[in-house]
């Protein structure tokens, strides 16, 4: 696993100097770069996927090979995708942990840079400061079972660690993915569904909000499929990530079904801006999305302001 | 100690200024006070209390560019990376922007990304010590204070400023540094403190920086009278600063309020502004924007303030503090829960400006009285604060 | 006690007591007698901090703007000035406030202190401020005192005002203070702006503007400034105005302003009030109330049944001559 550093409450509290950051003590993660967090590294896309209607998926690499070298990082963290001339915004890295060649970003056209990004083509140059923020917590959860619930776009944040627990599979216990989209257009990532669905090893549901021509699989909302699903909490990690509004009878649900606020697991997505914890958009309370999130668990969550 | 006589400021300036630039509470032909490049001969104010914003603009910039990109031609110089705090230029000459802007949409065209970080040395003379102890707390952020980022933006200016600071002789009514930790003699975060005695100002090095400031030949050894009366003058100021509110429990009481309804009636009167934010000496929080002009640019970072109605408003609509009490609410609880709670210290220092500058006087002394102290079961169709 | 004053209370007295409205707005001391701050009265017992006097300048019907009340759908009762209720007109006339939801006193005024004028006479703080007759008596901390002619102290809109008297109350505090006959602007100072060449009013200008430190409290005092979390001058997508504080984007910002309230606007002079490095954002507003006079006759906020003069098109308006 990467280390980060940029854990809330740190140890050994001081300040730095430059004299300290030029000595090589510094807190940023992005590659040579750490002397200046600002800073983004330029990449080039080297593919682009389209995976629904208004979501396509970015595969990234870093120009410098020594930076796209040193990369690592932990499932379910960030990074800050941009373009020059119209700024920056905080993706998930849904690209495995294990995928050396390059980052992949998915992109939900929606507002000023993910508009900008979605005229981008093959061989354009973006800037990168990644990764970013505290990753899952998958060593702990060694030897239990896991349960994902997504919807939407909510996806592209869990591939990472869905990638990770596949991968170190004899380290996990049941896997199950449930996941639903709108229609079968907006389903995401249709190559790996695929894949689960032929995989003996896990459980894969794939749901859509309502009936749509050709489609044959399961029909309903996510939070609905969940309660038929009724899984157990025993020895179990339930993850979920989607429109907050899923998330929020999702949440529900796992409550009316036992899991306790130390199995539930989300991340969350803010409006951020530096992306290292300084310039103070993304936090709820005490908390900031960008260095102390973007994963939280639900105990963690209760201890904050309702300003999710 | 030493002593500086009143009529030899000007020459001690005017000998700064030959080496760095000076910054100093000069006032406007408007008559509005604000700390404005010095140059020789104009009179620094240190009548009025407090010039009307802190000096935290002369570290932390309300706009600055901190990248430029633009595109050049194969064979030109690439990129450099640079994380020194040098200032560096890109495309400086104006021959060569131009073939870059002409050439900046073809497949040839190399991005250059540099980071801009200009940083001269200077004094900021006269500030208060509320003001100077705002930037200490402003360095916890900036500084990768308990493992977090190191910002070498704000940290260059920082580095290449020294900070003399004045003894405040009439605290006003609005002042409240002693209720924070400070006073109106404080030297934290301050190189050198001038005090003002009969004649001119007893002043102490408080640092290495100050001692080479004090190595001037306008200074001369401080008299025993000097010294008494600069104590005096200490104690004087400090007497007539009132207790404002307790700090006890401070943090544990905004905890437990968080969804009190009290938040809404202190906030009725609040119009939405950032003007107390602005002229606080340590309200930090910015936005990065990219200015782009004929294919280059500038990414540039600018104050921002969390009563920003767009603050934190989310391009699907969705605002996680969308009410005028949320985001008022986010502002007493930074500076007295939230960055406590990462940094060991408090993020106000007393000034006061947030109180004068308010168009409606929200006074923070009220609302820290208010909700940081243990509140009784509140009907929710309380009076305002009464 | 003023007579104003005790009326004021009754009123706001009755409303809350019969539940007209859930809340009243009126202005009370500030932290000291030298200011007063706005006031929200919750309850028939809490009028008695309710004051009005010279200080009393908070045009407070910007709290019954789009995402002030709270909660949003909220009865409100607000005391309006002459300048504040062409504020309140301008924001009815295009059905930006429930005339529904408000109950309306209006207060004759004769004109309100610029404290900051006051201010400026002393090095000390200002703390006490009273009046007695045409005579301003201010005090300091340290108990200096001085005496002032109430005029030389009042707002420049206060002195070339027409409108003394609310042009839209349901209840009225006191009877109207006399009226000036002829009802034609005075210009004073845009005319004196008007007069400078147009190298001298970029300096003027420049001057003015490279304080800004864009901490939009003009604009969220402004009454008739609506757009809120909308508004163009914090908008990336356009990118009209540059976000880089500097004299030229400053003014661009201002400027946005100032066309997107012609109309609404009748320069209360609320802006300049919140400045706190105190531009004069008041001359430009008056500036566009005086092109708006002076090419459609238009004056705005004087009467509920008009329009404002950019969302109506008469075919004798000086534009249709091209």
């Amino acid at each position: 696993m990467a280390s980060t550093q940029n854990t809330a409450g740190g140890n050994g509290k001081s300040r730095l100097t430059f004299a300290d950051v030029k000595a090589g003590v510094t807190t940023a993660a992005a590659g040579t770069l750490a002397g200046n967090p600002y800073l983004p590294q330029i990449a080039t896309i080297i593919d682009i996927i389209d995976e629904t209607p208004n979501i396509k998926s970015f595969r990234v690499r870093f120009d410098d090979e020594a930076v796209m070298d040193a990369l690592a990082f932990d499932p379910g963290q960030v990074g800050q995708l941009g373009i020059f001339g119209v700024g920056e915004s905080t993706f998930a890295i849904n690209s495995s942990c294990s995928e050396k060649r390059y980052l992949q970003f998915s992109v939900m056209k929606a507002g000023e840079v993910t508009s900008a990004l979605h005229e981008l083509n093959v061989g354009d140059k973006v800037g990168v400061r990644a990764p970013m923020g505290c990753g899952f917590p998958v060593d702990a959860w060694k030897g239990k079972n896991i349960l994902y619930i997504m919807g939407g776009i909510g996806s592209a944040a869990l591939r990472a660690t869905i990638s990770y627990t596949l991968e170190h599979r004899e380290d996990y216990g049941d896997i199950t993915i449930l996941y639903g989209a709108r229609t079968p257009l907006d389903l995401t990532y249709k190559y790996d569904i695929e894949d689960w669905q032929i995989r003996k090893d896990i459980d894969a549901v794939i749901t859509v909000d309502r009936d749509f021509p050709g489609w044959e699989g399961r029909v309903g909302f996510v939070p609905t499929v969940l309660e038929e699903m009724a899984p157990k909490p025993a020895n179990t990690i339930a993850i979920t990530c989607g429109p907050p509004i899923m998330i929020k009878f999702v949440l529900q649900g796992l409550q009316k079904m036992q899991f306790t606020d130390e199995q539930t697991y989300t991340t969350l997505e803010k409006r951020m801006k530096c992306g290292i914890g300084i310039c103070g958009r993304c936090n709820i309370g005490p908390r900031y999305v960008c260095v102390d999130g973007p994963v939280f668990s639900m105990a963690e969550l209760r201890e904050l302001p309702d300003e999710m | 100690m030493k002593f500086l006589a009143q009529d030899k400021l000007q020459a001690f300036l005017g000998h700064l200024a030959g080496e760095s630039r000076v910054v100093a509470p000069v006032k406007g032909d408007d008559g509005v006070v604000l700390f404005r490049p010095w140059s020789p001969g104009t009179e620094v104010e240190l009548d009025v209390l407090l010039p009307k914003q802190s000096a935290k603009e002369f570290v932390l910039r309300q706009s600055e560019t901190y990248l430029r990109y633009g595109y050049a031609m194969e064979g030109e110089a690439a990129a450099q990376v640079d994380d020194s705090h040098e200032a560096k230029v890109v495309l400086d000459d104006p021959a060569e922007r131009k073939a870059a802007q002409d050439t900046a949409v073809t497949a040839h065209a190399a991005l250059v990304v540099e980071p801009v970080n200009d940083a001269p040395a200077q004094v900021i003379f006269g500030l208060r010590p509320c003001d100077a102890r705002g930037f200490v707390q402003m360095d916890n952020v900036f500084g990768g204070y308990g493992g977090f980022y190191f910002d070498p933006y704000y940290n260059a200016k920082r580095e290449a400023t020294t900070l003399v600071a004045v003894t405040c002789r009439d605290p006003r009514s609005t002042c409240f540094c002693t209720s924070v930790q400070g006073g109106p003699a404080s030297t934290e975060g301050a190189d050198v403190l001038f005090t003002q005695v009969e004649g001119g100002f007893a002043v102490e090095a408080l640092t290495d920086k100050g001692e080479t400031l004090l190595a001037s030949a306008e200074f001369v050894d401080a008299a025993q009278a000097q010294v008494l009366y600069a104590e005096t003058v200490k104690e004087t100021a400090e007497a007539r600063v009132d207790a404002a509110f307790d700090l006890e429990g401070i943090q544990e009481h905004l905890r437990a309020n968080i969804e009190d309804p009290g938040w809404h009636d202190l906030a009725m009167r609040c119009i939405s502004c950032g003007t107390c934010t602005y002229v606080c000496p340590n309200c930090y929080c910015f936005n990065i924007t990219d200015e782009m002009v004929e294919g280059r640019g500038e990414r540039i970072r600018t104050w921002d303030n969390c009563f920003n109605p767009s603050y934190t408003l989310e391009t699907s609509g969705h605002n996680p503090r969308d009410t005028k009490s949320n985001r008022f609410r986010n502002r007493f609880s930074h500076k007295f829960w939230y960055y406590p709670e990462k940094y060991d210290s408090l993020l106000c220092s007393g000034c006061g400006r947030c109180i004068t500058h308010c168009p409606t006087r929200i006074d923070i002394r009220e609302v820290l009285s208010v909700m940081g102290s243990e509140r009784t079961a509140v009907p929710a169709t309380t009076g305002e604060e009464a | 006690m003023s007579d104003r004053q005790a009326k004021i209370r009754e009123l706001a007295a009755a409303a809350l007591a019969e539940d007209r409205v859930d809340y009243f707005i009126g202005w009370k001391q500030g932290i000291n007698p030298s200011e007063a701050i706005p006031a929200f009265v919750r309850s028939a017992d809490e009028v008695d901090q309710l004051i009005w006097n010279p200080l009393s300048h908070h045009n407070l019907t910007t709290f019954l703007k789009r995402k002030m009340p709270d909660p949003p759908n909220a009865r409100i009762g607000v005391c309006v000035k002459g300048c504040d209720s062409r504020t309140l007109v301008a924001l009815l006339q295009e059905e930006l406030v429930d005339k529904e939801r408000i109950y309306v006193v209006g207060v004759p005024c004769d004109g309100v202190i610029d404290r900051r004028r006051v201010e400026k006479e002393f090095a000390d703080e200002v703390v006490d401020i009273s009046f007695s007759g045409d005579v301003v008596t201010a005090t300091t901390r340290c108990g200096d005192s001085k005496e002032f002619a109430k005029g030389d102290m009042t707002f420049d809109h206060c002195n070339t005002c027409r409108y003394p008297n609310p042009v839209y109350a349901d209840d009225m505090a006191a009877d109207p203070v006399p009226e000036p006959e002829d009802r034609t602007p005075m210009w004073g100072s845009i005319e004196e702006f008007e007069a400078l060449s147009p190298a001298e009013k970029d300096a003027k200008l420049a001057d003015a503007f490279e304080t800004c430190i864009r901490c939009f409290a003009c604009i969220h005092a402004c009454p008739v400034c609506v757009c809120w979390d909308q508004c163009v001058n914090r908008c990336r997508r356009p990118a009209l105005v540059g976000q880089r504080v500097d004299t030229k984007e400053n003014l661009m910002f201002q400027m946005v302003h100032m066309f997107h309230v012609a109309g609404r606007c009748p320069s209360c002079g609320a802006c300049d009030r919140a400045c706190p490095v105190e531009i004069p954002l008041y001359l430009l507003h008056r500036k566009m109330n005086k092109e708006l006079y002076d090419m459609l006759g238009f004056e705005p906020g004087v009467s509920l049944e008009e329009k404002p003069a950019f969302q109506t098109f008469k075919l004798d308006d000086p534009f249709g001559e091209h």
